[in-house]
């Protein structure tokens, strides 16, 4: 059997030194082509287990990604990140946050617009802060879908059709799909398998 | 083109596109032209003065205000937001996204005091006074001295809120120009020899304030207004020399040094 793609051990995520663990004991093996929901209320840890998975959250524990440590640069371009809420800067396109996303990433233009498309936003020329949450989400998933990654972490995604559809693809093609929502709908059985946090922990 | 540029010129058309920097732009291209309006009706060199006064009062308040601002948005909000997570997301190291950010703000400064320098020639040059070259230089000195703020802002917001870094910030650049004035009073003896040591050791160690020929003879004539008071010490009138190149370039490589410092605490912080 090939690696995991993210194999983790006791994942602990700490925002503070001295502060309260917002994440603890969680296990992760999340394989090529298979899809991971992790479930909770708001505050559980869902969004902090991602982000130690990306290296933004300093994660304890022992973890592996694509065969590397969280936040190792070169991995972190293979990686897919569609973060929650209103994550862009302020004055900026919705188009420009995406062209932006691609250009660092060492993808073009054409890649971003792909991905437009395939997010299925319907207004990319407009300014991020006048734009509707839906289009936000819409937004936040084409930052994710650009280049085909191999491993896509969608936090708090949208069960729209373009949604569902690029998670499917993400997996037929071999891609891992880690994801976090507090509403899953029908995630659960579109990505396969899930798994409760309760107060930062497996419950 | 290299991550750090990208990050650079997004987060510059993103802060340009924003209300505040334009309002302060504006406030201030709006004194200069008032300053010309009220030089244009006294003659010779009282006119000047009034002129170069009301721009290098612009230069020092609205400038402070708008490289603090700046500086103090490089890190917390759009950190915690998921902003600059989706910038290091990318695979950009940490470092090089705080680079990047800090160089698009440090663009728009630059292109705010332009303005103002090019507004402030082109006043000149239609009440008569032609283009006014000490004005221009004292418009790039105190440009360093906003670099200064912003930067020191930008290292405060990684740990601090965006008042707080601002704070800091005018606070140290402050500290830095009351360090300049006791030097210019310890050269010229007008404070006793035992704080002396201490305040040329200060100045020697920090940042320093940079003043321009042209503030440095305002300020000497009691004529600079808001940018710069006369220092007077124990009765003495003090001069504040026009600080040297030397001083210039100890300043500017504080300024990297201290953006370094910031990129460097970026890699430590918790990003959303």
């Amino acid at each position: 059997m090939t690696d995991p793609v993210i194999r983790a051990r006791a994942i602990e995520v700490r925002y503070q030194r001295g502060g309260e663990l917002a994440v603890r004991g969680v296990n992760i093996d999340l394989h090529a082509g298979a899809g991971l929901l992790i479930t909770g209320d708001r505050g559980s840890g869902k969004s902090s287990v991602l982000r130690a998975v990306l290296g933004l959250a300093g994660p304890g524990g022992d973890t592996t990604v694509l065969g590397a440590p969280p936040g190792d640069p070169a991995t972190l371009r293979r990686i897919g990140w569609a973060p929650q809420s209103w994550p862009f800067g302020f004055g900026l396109r919705a188009r420009e946050v995406v062209d932006m996303v691609a250009e660092l990433g060492g993808h073009g233009r054409a890649e971003a617009a792909r991905a437009i498309d395939e997010a299925g936003m319907e207004q990319p020329d407009m300014r991020v802060e006048s734009l509707e949450v839906e289009d936000v989400r819409r937004t936040s998933l084409a930052c994710a879908l650009i280049g085909e990654p191999d491993l896509l972490v969608l936090d708090d995604p949208w069960e729209f059709p373009e949604t569902t559809a690029a998670i499917r693809r993400a997996m037929a093609r071999g891609a891992a799909v880690l994801a976090a929502s507090k509403d899953p709908g029908g995630l659960p059985a579109l990505l396969g398998a899930s798994m409760h946090l309760v107060d930062g922990a497996p419950g | 083109m290299n991550p750090v540029a990208v990050i650079g010129r997004i987060e510059a058309r993103g802060i340009s596109r924003r209300r505040w920097p334009m309002v302060l732009l504006l406030v201030g291209a709006a004194i200069i032209i008032a300053g010309a309006v009220v030089a244009a009706g006294r003659d010779g060199a009282a006119g000047i003065d009034t002129m170069r006064s009301w721009t290098a009062a612009v230069c020092l308040v609205a400038g402070l205000a708008v490289a603090a601002t700046l500086g103090a948005s490089a890190a917390n909000r759009d950190a915690d937001a998921g902003w600059v997570g989706l910038q290091v997301a990318t695979g950009t190291p940490r470092p090089g996204v705080m680079l990047g950010r800090i160089a698009g703000r440090l663009a728009v400064l630059v292109g705010v005091f332009a303005i103002w320098i090019a507004l402030a020639a082109v006043c000149s040059l239609i009440i008569g006074q032609g283009g006014d070259g000490p004005l221009a230089v004292h418009g790039l000195a105190m440009l360093l001295n906003m670099v200064l703020v912003l930067v020191v802002a930008a290292l405060c917001s990684v740990a601090l809120g965006p008042v707080a870094s601002g704070i800091v910030a005018v606070f140290l650049y402050v500290s830095c120009l009351s360090l300049a004035n006791l030097m210019a009073a310890v050269n010229a003896d007008a404070i006793g020899t035992a704080w002396s040591g201490l305040v040329t050791t200060l100045y020697l160690v920090f940042p320093r304030a940079i003043t321009s020929p042209m503030l440095s003879d305002m300020q000497y004539r009691a004529e600079a207004g808001v940018a710069g008071a006369q220092l007077e010490i124990n009765g003495n009138v003090v001069l504040v020399p026009a600080s040297s190149w030397g001083a210039v370039l100890w300043t500017a490589a504080w300024c990297g040094v201290i953006a370094w410092g910031a990129a460097m605490a970026l890699r430590r912080r918790a990003l959303s």
